[in-house]
């Protein structure tokens, strides 16, 4: 039997790997290799390649790095309890804009004011940031029961933090494709809905909007493995933020997800969040970069407000839209997310 | 056709996340390799390599708890590793793998060629492919990850993960071979 020279160097290759599971396949391969000149060279040097041992940490650096280990767990279990308690508001997702941006051009003298329900969560964004943060894996059911019972939550806090740490820095989010794995998702990225391309974060259960004026509608499985459901999404107090009516009896707020440039709120843009837990991928009509400095389809233009580097499409001015490189630091409003982000302007 | 061999680290996690340094210890130095090769590769450093390794273990070991075991050590350890150098920033790679899995009966027509072939120069051609090619070949060659749990580290298909380490050989033998030119 005939065959190519790629597809032979495939097969050798996937042995290698002991992942070639068909051994006709392999012998023909192996066959084709003796008898052509080109895959025989391919062979050997590949057999050379894998003959060579990979580098190894200098027993040196090693000692270091166990020395830097032996005083960290001497320390323990205090300080990494307040490494992991850190990590919850580090994580989160979202950032909510204690003080409101311009108000919206849009519908602004429609949109309800409900001061005594919204007060409140704006003047306790820091502790529904680690709500928000414990959404993903203790599921929206969870927010959506009556509590009234902070020092529980803040219990609760504590140990699915310490989860979605975990899976956060170890990457599991951060490499999970949109709707790869719904169970991994769900469990490891934020809950993000869209409204519109402009992404919202979960804030935390809220009362009911007064307002029938919707501002557009959301689609979404929330934290349930279901197919995705749409929701009416109603105006919040603030012009960052929404109410999305699950049922007649509960509501949740979302605020958006924003990062400034020169003074100016961006939003994080993407075009498909069916469930929570999935990251936002780039909008559609913008590429995904091959290469880790953006290229071919970004270029660096400076930072922006919170000093991290911002891309552009060659040719276009961040004003209209700017990228940044996965792999910012904890506490950045994307952070955890290991693929390229995208953000315009909030309309 | 033996893969790398993975130690039993399931008895030394289980150990470490009951709070056991001496385990978490062995941990480190049993996997300090491939987190080290994957670092260096991806900064082409090794002071960066080192820093990144350090952040790495010690990720591991705030993070040990969450590790539910559902996925292999390796495959986690992968992840954060490359979620550190992500961090960091910048490049590196290769593979290890005992090899005579192809008894292939190659009578040299180019001995020299492949001789000529050492862990400096491999090192140096791996710095060249493109990121995506050689993230794919670290999570196989030096985690010893299968296509499979390397596709779900990565997030991509398995068919992937397979033409991708394809591609890395391919151009690494391209680089490296008779053909090659380039030897450093």
């Amino acid at each position: 039997m005939m065959m190519e020279c790629t597809q032979a160097q495939e097969i050798i290759s996937a042995a290698y790997d002991g992942e070639e599971r068909d051994p006709l396949a392999l012998e023909t391969a192996k066959d084709h290799c003796r008898s052509c000149a080109e895959c025989a060279a391919y062979v050997r040097t590949l057999a050379a390649i894998h003959r060579l041992p990979a580098p190894d940490m200098p027993q040196p650096a090693l000692e270091r790095v166990l020395e830097t280990l032996r005083a960290e767990w001497e320390t323990a279990p205090a300080e990494v309890a307040v490494a992991e308690t850190e990590t919850v508001a580090e994580t989160a997702p979202l950032q909510i804009v204690e003080t409101p941006f311009e108000p919206p051009a849009h519908d602004g003298a429609s949109r309800p004011r409900r001061a005594p329900a919204w007060a409140p969560w704006a003047a306790a964004a820091a502790v529904l940031l680690v709500v928000a943060g414990i959404a993903t894996t203790q599921g929206v059911r969870y927010l959506l029961q009556p509590s009234g019972d902070s020092g529980i939550v803040g219990e609760t806090v504590t140990s699915d933090s310490e989860r979605e740490y975990g899976e956060d820095e170890a990457g599991t989010a951060a490499v999970t494709p949109p709707a790869q794995d719904e169970a991994a998702t769900t469990a490891s990225g934020p809950s993000y809905v869209l409204l519109g391309q402009e992404v919202y974060a979960l804030v935390g259960p809220v009362d009911p909007p007064v307002s029938s004026g919707s501002v557009g509608s959301v689609t979404t499985s929330l934290d349930t493995a279901g197919p995705p459901a749409t929701y009416a999404a109603y105006p919040g107090a603030t012009p960052d933020t929404i109410v999305v009516t699950v049922d007649d009896d509960s509501s949740l707020g979302f605020a958006a997800v924003v990062r400034p440039l020169r003074g100016t709120p961006f939003s994080l843009r993407s075009s498909a969040i069916g469930t929570f837990g999935q990251w936002p991928s780039l909008p559609a009509g913008v590429p995904e970069p091959s290469a880790p400095d953006g290229s071919p389809v970004f270029i660096a233009a400076g930072t922006d407000d919170l000093g991290v580097t911002i891309y552009v499409r060659p040719g276009t001015d961040p004003s209209s839209g700017f990228a940044v490189a996965p792999g910012t630091s904890s506490g950045d409003p994307a952070a955890g997310n290991t693929g390229w982000t995208w953000w315009e302007p909030r309309r | 056709m033996t893969r790398t061999q993975r130690p039993d680290d399931s008895a030394l996690v289980a150990a470490a996340r009951q709070g056991d340094s001496a385990a978490f210890e062995t941990l480190v130095r049993a996997h300090s390799g491939p987190v080290y090769a994957h670092a260096l590769r991806f900064f082409g450093n090794p002071h960066a390599a080192e820093d990144a390794a350090q952040e790495v273990f010690i990720k591991v070991y705030r993070s040990i708890e969450t590790f539910d075991g559902t996925a292999a050590f390796s495959t986690w350890l992968y992840r954060v590793t490359r979620n550190v150098c992500l961090d960091m920033l910048r490049s590196g790679r290769r593979r290890p793998v005992p090899v005579d899995l192809v008894d292939v009966s190659l009578t040299a027509a180019d001995d020299t060629a492949a001789e000529a072939i050492t862990t400096a120069t491999v090192e140096a051609a791996m710095r060249t492919l493109p990121p995506e090619d050689r993230d794919a070949l670290s999570a196989i060659g030096l985690f010893g990850l299968s296509y499979a749990e390397a596709a779900e580290a990565l997030g991509v298909p398995e068919g992937t993960v397979k033409s991708r380490v394809f591609r890395a050989r391919k151009a690494l033998v391209t680089a490296l071979g008779p053909e090659g030119g380039d030897r450093r």
